[in-house]
């Protein structure tokens, strides 16, 4: 069997830490909040399954021949719609035959991890609107979570009763419809941020420790938000950043890397 | 009973009369304290649950295509122009050509046709008729003005002539598709969802008169308000459960020269109507199978599940055996004279429960004699319960102001008869997050652990909060299926301690995956066997 069909158990994966350093919002911006989305792999089933394509559905999915999907293209048929709109909702290859043609397959102007077209004909999201129901959640996120991105009130529930809420599962990368057990809990993403001045601007040194770690070909990848919030007005922000963590700065405890400001043109921005 | 506080006093609940226990010599203020209970004397059970999401194909709502042809002068031509369409073939050829496609009748999809021109009208009458009969419609519209034809497909000769009126089009369209929504509606036993998806055809820009050069044109504005007010159906009113969705497609077709202002105009219309447009030139054939039409077979996923033991009861903090399932508790319906056996005691169609918390008393009678059915509900013309969210019609319309044909009247994701059993809001805002007894448990989460949301937990000695274990037990592409376990549900004891035949009930709430905002509810139901070991298992085919 290839090495990124094997699921790896619960127990093997060794873990990581990532440290952003000197993370600073952009002028007339104030930090609002920051987490990773584990691109590699998922939880299910108190297993860590492989996504070497990293298109949200694990690779032992990306089985199913009348769905025309493969775990090694993130869109298989390049039709401009994922594989994982296609299985999450069941669209045979004729299905997929009738949907709306798509011109520019890559473009995603909300940088919410939904293209365009999937937002215009399949999710009927705002392509504009990197969060349509302003829960916190962009919308890209939630469909690969199962959750629903048209109705913010999703968050605080909890359909698996653990006592822990949607949108806090999604921050620790842990299964939303699993009652997570204390041996999913010990691969939950944890958080620590702290504050630093930078030329007189409040700064902050971005970690997440314990980023479980697979063997896959593609390489282990995160997706970091960084969330920001106007502060004349009530205009949000988000920046979406895929880190490949194995080729960071190895440093002591943790890989890392120096936050860069970027240019405007990568954050998305609404009211 | 020496040494022990007089509200704490153990009894079991229900069937235990004061006399067995020695307690003749007590006053009756002591007796009503009886039934209450320390939450760490009462019993549990251990619910087991095998459940699936409904299969994608399982429900089918309807599907009906609307075609809005133009019947203008333009088709048939000029001495100096010629027609876009004379013999009808670019036109009528591609809607049996579409028919065509599905070879399999399918009886959730019917058809209609609009024809317009200087006015707008929907030919012989019709609504929405079967592929058969559409075909036929078809036909004859194409052979209208009397020629031979030996096949559907040879040269036709339709009736065409006038301006070409957007507005009048649309206006049609938009008492069609309200007029079937509103029968949808009359149908009390049933809600059934339908798509609709109109193809608005057109050769033209929406010129109602004037002359060459000097055209009057209908506004841009005024046509995306019609297309506005189209898609607006499927949010007007209490329309939202009877449709799916509302898309506008547009086609224009041309010989040689095109019209680029009436494309933009027709692009605009598809934007508005969440549809495709195409335009088509003489050498190419006119294929609706080219529209993205709504694709009905969609997965659904879990959104929630809830567990609810509806013979008990909380009340300030306190729970209750509630024999009858009416959410008043036996003691308190004992006090109030109505039957704690009977949820709806005289019998007038609303339980003694919904009754008492809106307008004070269980029955309208002081003593709960039967009276005439529905009073004082009369103006009540319906009693089923056509949402299935455990609150009939009479209930949900009069009685609470909810929706009969909605199971989540607030939008909370808590089913109505759920949010009433736990005494929260079912209607206006939602409440889930909110935490009015302050015990850092949000409502949502109370009523998932079955603890009393207007009652602090840490004030409740040894209280037991529902335990769920929910796993996944397979993924695939029609349906997703879980084992649910919940423990230390609490239950009704008898005066030997033993469980009783207490009604479990559990709610799962669906969502269609990605494609539209659409929630399901299903319901199981089932009785503790009070012989058994306590605990209770559901298995797939309990769930409706």
């Amino acid at each position: 069997m290839p090495l990124d069909i094997q699921r790896a158990t619960i127990a093997a994966p060794t873990t990581a830490n990532l440290l952003i350093k000197n993370y600073c919002p952009r002028t007339g911006f104030r930090y609002l909040d920051f987490w990773g989305h584990a691109l590699s792999y998922k939880i299910s089933s108190s297993q860590i399954l492989v996504d070497t394509d990293r298109d949200g559905l694990a690779n032992v999915q990306e089985t199913d021949p009348s769905l025309g999907i493969n775990y090694l293209r993130a869109d298989t048929n390049e039709d401009g719609y994922s594989d994982l709109l296609v299985y999450l909702a069941g669209f045979t290859l004729e299905a997929q035959s009738h949907l709306r043609f798509c011109a520019a397959a890559d473009q995603d102007s909300d940088f919410d991890g939904l293209t365009d077209c999937e937002e215009q004909t399949i999710t009927h999201t705002d392509p504009f609107k990197f969060d349509t129901d302003q829960d916190g959640i962009p919308d890209g996120i939630e469909i690969r979570k199962s959750m629903n991105p048209l109705d913010g009130a999703d968050k605080d529930q909890n359909p698996s009763g653990d006592g822990i809420t949607n949108i806090s599962k999604v921050k620790q990368n842990l299964p939303i419809y699993e009652t997570v057990t204390d041996d999913v809990k010990a691969f939950a993403f944890q958080y620590a941020i702290t504050s630093t001045e930078v030329n007189g601007q409040t700064c902050f040194n971005l970690r997440i420790n314990n980023i479980p770690l697979v063997e896959v070909t593609s390489g282990n990848a995160v997706r970091l938000m960084f969330m920001e919030r106007q502060t004349s007005s009530d205009r949000y922000a988000l920046k979406s950043k895929d880190y490949l963590i194995e080729s960071l700065t190895r440093g002591i405890d943790a890989y890392e890397v120096q936050y860069e400001q970027g240019a405007d043109a990568e954050w998305s921005v609404y009211q | 009973m020496v040494g022990v506080s007089m509200r704490w006093v153990l009894r079991n609940l229900v069937g235990v009369s004061a006399l067995s226990l020695g307690l003749a010599a007590c006053n009756s203020e002591r007796l009503e304290e009886l039934d209450e209970i320390r939450a760490t004397d009462y019993k549990t059970t251990d619910v087991y649950a095998n459940f699936c999401t409904s299969d994608a194909s399982a429900v089918k709502s309807k599907l009906k295509f609307i075609f809005v042809l133009d019947k203008s002068g333009s088709n048939q031509g000029t001495a100096t122009e010629l027609g876009t369409d004379p013999d009808g073939s670019r036109r009528y050829d591609a809607i049996m050509h579409f028919l065509d496609q599905s070879v399999i009748p399918d009886p959730t999809i019917s058809y209609a046709l609009v024809n317009f021109s200087t006015n707008a009208s929907r030919p012989g009458n019709d609504r929405f008729i079967d592929k058969a009969a559409f075909e036929t419609k078809v036909i004859n519209q194409k052979f209208e003005s009397g020629c031979v034809y030996a096949d559907k497909y040879d040269s036709g000769c339709p009736a065409d002539g006038g301006w070409t009126n957007y507005l009048n089009a649309y206006s049609v369209v938009n008492e069609l598709i309200a007029h079937d929504i509103q029968q949808a509606k009359d149908n009390l036993d049933e809600i059934e969802s339908s798509s609709y998806v109109v193809f608005f055809v057109t050769d033209g820009a929406p010129i109602t008169g004037g002359t060459p050069g000097n055209y009057i044109y209908q506004s841009t504005s005024d046509i995306l308000g019609a297309v506005r007010g189209l898609k607006g159906l499927e949010t007007l009113g209490e329309n939202e459960p009877y449709v799916d969705i509302i898309q506008v497609h547009s086609l224009f077709y041309y010989n040689q020269v095109g019209d680029p202002a009436a494309e933009t105009l027709l692009e605009q219309v598809a934007d508005e109507g969440e549809g495709d447009f195409y335009s088509v030139s003489a050498g190419e054939l006119i294929d609706f199978t080219r529209f993205g039409v709504p694709i009905r077979e969609v997965k659904r996923v879990l959104r929630d599940v809830f567990v609810q033991n509806t013979n008990t009861t909380w009340e300030n903090g306190l729970l209750k055996a509630d024999s009858d399932g009416d959410t008043l508790s036996d003691v308190t319906e004992e006090r109030l004279g109505s039957d704690p056996s009977v949820a709806d005691t005289d019998g007038n169609g609303v339980d003694d429960g919904v009754e008492y918390r809106t307008n004070g008393k269980p029955c309208k009678d002081l003593l709960c004699r039967p009276g005439s059915f529905a009073e004082p509900y009369s103006s009540c013309t319906s009693f089923g319960d056509l949402d299935s969210d455990r609150l009939n019609d009479c209930e949900e319309r009069v009685a609470l102001d909810s929706y009969q044909s909605r199971w989540d009247s607030n939008s909370d994701w808590i089913p109505d008869g759920l949010a009433f059993a736990m005494y929260l809001a079912y209607s206006g805002n939602a409440e889930g997050s909110l935490d009015p007894d302050g015990d850092l448990v949000s409502t949502y989460q109370e009523v998932k652990d079955n603890t009393p949301p207007l009652f602090p937990n840490g004030s409740i000695v040894g209280l037991k909060q529902a335990k769920y274990f929910l796993t996944v037990e397979s993924d695939d592409r029609i349906r997703t299926c879980y084992k649910l376990q919940v423990k230390d549900l609490a239950m009704r004891s008898d005066s030997k301690g033993n469980v009783m035949a207490d009604l479990i009930r559990i709610w799962v709430v669906e969502n269609t995956a990605v494609i539209d905002n659409k929630s399901f509810l299903k319901i199981a139901e089932k009785r503790v066997d009070p012989n058994g070991n306590g605990a209770i298992t559901f298995e797939r085919g309990d769930f409706q």
